[in-house]
């Protein structure tokens, strides 16, 4: 009898639920995806209804369900918070009590209403979960393990080690002293969303210059040699307030809050460039002392501040540890399939099996929904939408790397989709890398998003090096490495655009002759294709080099801003039609935009996304 | 304010008000704080803390537990009255599907 076990995280932010089957991992999906609710936190209730269609089983054939992050342990967190607030106590109360009493100590009940079954229900801590989904899919059979986030039930940072079924950690940092809240506070004040804009504050650090090092390291953290540390809580607010930042904080970077929409000024790039700074010191120190400690050669990395891939490109050019992998859903949904592993190999005694070729057990993380293209053609049937059914693979791609290469946007939507925050060629949209307007018009005319931020290629694994240094394969875009110094090109000083501020004048700069791709400090976030993993999109991206010499493509996630990444048909055609994408591809199905009837002027649905 | 508002606050003030106050007067310290600079501020682990999957039947029972491991026998008094208003409130809240985008999601 095969042992299913299901993982669910849920109610702080990105719920997410997996499920295992004697070890394998089966099926992993956020929330969001079904609820088209951006970082969901609530019940993952759609998701686990997928995993569980997935397996085709019912909920009495699972063996256990395991909520990611131990209850007592979270309550005495925050009690304890409270506790100690020097001020706003009762309204601190009124805030928390209700989510923390009224639900989150009930997740037995709650799974056992839902499932309506009495399943068995089993509890793991969050970090546990962590260095769980971060060493049992990676490929290794022993290695470090590093999980790095805002914060589980107490801990903030572990460190620990993997060998074979077991997984031990050995050491941590407790909350109030956290990398992942020390970074999110720097996203608040710098005037991104916490918990969502974490990603911005790295992608604008390369446009300013690193002038605060010194005094971040002097007043808000004190870094020891062992990469432990310790922040100053007189500067931030998170204790006894609703904001990451206090009046000190703001005192000390010489202004309040940078306000949402409002203009990037230096200020803010280089506060982004210093603290990105200090985040790779800690990163490198911590797995330099997890190498010292566990003696391994391989480390695997998971928690939110583990999607830092600037700081993960260069603890892998550190060749501190021979080999890193790093789980793909690295935040809080990834626990989930962390804990249906865990339980999987330490409670229920499943042998883990290595692959012979030496790849990963997270199956190139397509590990959500698919759909037949005879549920397209009947979607698209049913709405009187027109479509070309290009049954042949080779036409197929030859048809999407011609628009490409003529500079049309794709929306491509293929296979299972991902698992975790990043579009990997199987609900993303592509366009010419080459094309210096590329960047601007995705962003601008597609997303819906400030243009500093910059676009990943995905690159055929093979000529990887012809673009890019890097040694590794970088299948989850979990690496930032620069583009080759012969790629590049100088920019003479009278062709930046007067446009604008700072930041605005710099941005269309052609840097190298991937433009689109490349950062201003001419580095790129790198996926490689292998056509072990995806072999449709590899074969994509083969058809666009032999038209153009070139075998990358632009590859973003497949939404507007402030949109979960889509998941259906339906929703994906409904983006295509609410931008100016030029072609859909819906597996085998192409659509074009001139062929299709507009939809609705009305523009309201802006609204039903917030702002990211 | 309804009614859940106002059972929450009448919990504050019956029950963790003079907690608060007592606490605010003594050593406790729950956060490290602590002003030394110690050669690393790493925690080992130790002990039950391998224990990685376990079973949560008895949520009174087993804080209880944690917080006498940990010495922390003031607060053990709350547990019955916690309990009881944790079962009050799961029949009134609904899950919150907001997310602040001012602090990070941990509470």
């Amino acid at each position: 009898m095969s042992i299913y076990v299901l993982g669910v995280s849920a109610f702080y932010h990105d719920s997410a639920a997996a499920i295992v089957k004697d070890g394998e991992i089966i099926a992993a999906a956020q929330e969001e995806r079904f609820s088209r609710k951006k970082h969901d936190p609530r019940f993952p209730i759609n998701a686990i209804n997928y995993c569980l269609e997935e397996a085709y089983i019912e909920p009495d054939k699972l063996e256990a369900v395991v909520f990611y992050d131990n209850p007592i342990l979270t309550f005495d967190r925050v009690f304890k918070t409270l506790l100690t607030a020097k001020s706003n106590q009762l309204e601190q109360w009124m805030r928390i009590s209700g989510s923390m009493l009224g639900v989150k100590i009930h997740v037995e009940r709650y799974i056992k209403k839902v499932l309506n079954c009495d399943v068995k229900v089993l509890f793991t801590e969050h970090h546990f979960s962590h260095a769980a989904s971060a060493f049992y899919p990676s490929p290794f059979d022993e290695s470090a393990i590093v999980t790095l986030d805002g914060v589980g039930e107490w801990a903030t940072t572990t460190i620990g080690e993997g060998n074979g079924e077991n997984i031990s950690i050995h050491k941590e940092i407790h909350f109030p002293h956290s990398l992942g809240l020390l970074y999110s506070a720097f996203t608040y004040y710098c005037g991104f969303k916490v918990n969502s804009g974490e990603y911005k504050l790295m992608g604008l650090a390369p446009y300013g210059e690193p002038i605060y090092v010194d005094s971040i390291k002097k007043k808000l953290i004190d870094i020891r040699s062992d990469g432990s540390f310790r922040l100053n809580t007189e500067y931030f607010g998170y204790i006894e307030d609703n904001v990451m930042t206090n009046e000190k904080f703001s005192d000390f970077f010489g202004g309040k809050p940078r306000k949402p929409e409002t203009e990037i000024t230096t200020r803010e790039m280089n506060l982004a460039a210093s603290i990105q700074k200090v985040i790779e010191e800690s990163v490198l120190k911590i797995a330099g002392h997890a190498k010292a400690i566990t003696g391994k050669g391989n480390i695997v990395l998971a928690g939110g501040i583990a999607l830092n891939c600037v700081a993960n490109g260069k603890l892998l050019e550190s060749g501190i540890f021979n080999k890193m992998w790093i789980q793909p859903a690295a935040g809080d949904a990834g626990g989930a399939l962390g804990a249906a592993l865990l339980a999987s190999y330490d409670k229920f005694g499943i042998k883990r099996i290595l692959r012979e070729d030496g790849r990963d057990m997270q199956r190139g993380s397509y590990l959500g929904p698919n759909y037949s293209n005879n549920e397209v053609q009947s979607y698209l049937e049913k709405n009187e939408y027109p479509y070309h059914n290009i049954e042949d693979l080779h036409d197929r791609i030859t048809i999407i790397a011609e628009a490409i290469s003529n500079g049309k946007i794709v929306g491509y939507f293929s296979g299972r989709m991902e698992y975790g925050p990043r579009a990997l060629g199987g609900r993303s949209i592509l366009g010419d890398p080459r094309n210096p307007k590329t960047q601007s018009r995705m962003n601008l005319k597609i997303k819906y998003r400030e243009s500093f931020r910059p676009f990943a290629p995905s690159v055929m694994y093979d000529k990887v090096n012809d673009y890019f240094d890097i040694e590794v394969e970088s299948p989850y875009m979990m690496f930032v490495a620069p583009v080759r110094k012969r790629r590049r090109r100088k920019i003479a000083k009278n062709e930046s655009s007067n446009l604008g501020n700072e930041l605005y004048r710099i941005i269309n700069q052609r840097r190298s002759d991937i433009p689109a791709v490349t950062h201003v400090d001419c580095s790129a976030r790198i996926q490689t294709i292998n056509p072990n993993d995806k072999k449709d999109y590899y074969e994509l991206i083969s058809k666009f080099e032999q038209l153009t010499g070139y075998g990358v493509l632009v590859n973003t996630s497949f939404n507007v801003r402030g949109e979960p990444i889509v998941c259906s048909p339906h929703d994906a055609y409904i983006c295509f039609m609410r931008t100016e994408m030029d072609i859909l591809v819906l597996e085998n199905c192409i659509l074009y935009k001139e062929d299709q009837t507009e939809l609705d002027k009305d523009n309201s649905w802006k609204d039903e996304y917030e702002l990211d | 304010m309804n009614l859940t508002d106002e059972i929450k606050k009448i919990f504050f003030n019956n029950h963790l008000k003079d907690l608060i106050e007592e606490i605010k007067n003594s050593n406790i310290e729950y956060f490290d704080q602590n002003t030394e600079v110690p050669e690393s501020y790493y925690i080992s682990r130790c002990g039950n803390k391998e224990v990685k999957v376990f079973v949560l039947d008895d949520f009174s029972s087993q804080l209880r537990v944690y917080w006498e491991d940990n010495n922390e026998l003031n607060n053990e008094k709350f547990i019955e009255s916690i309990i009881k208003l944790s079962k009050e409130l799961f029949e009134s809240e609904k899950e919150s599907e907001e997310i602040s985008e001012f602090i990070y999601q941990m509470f």
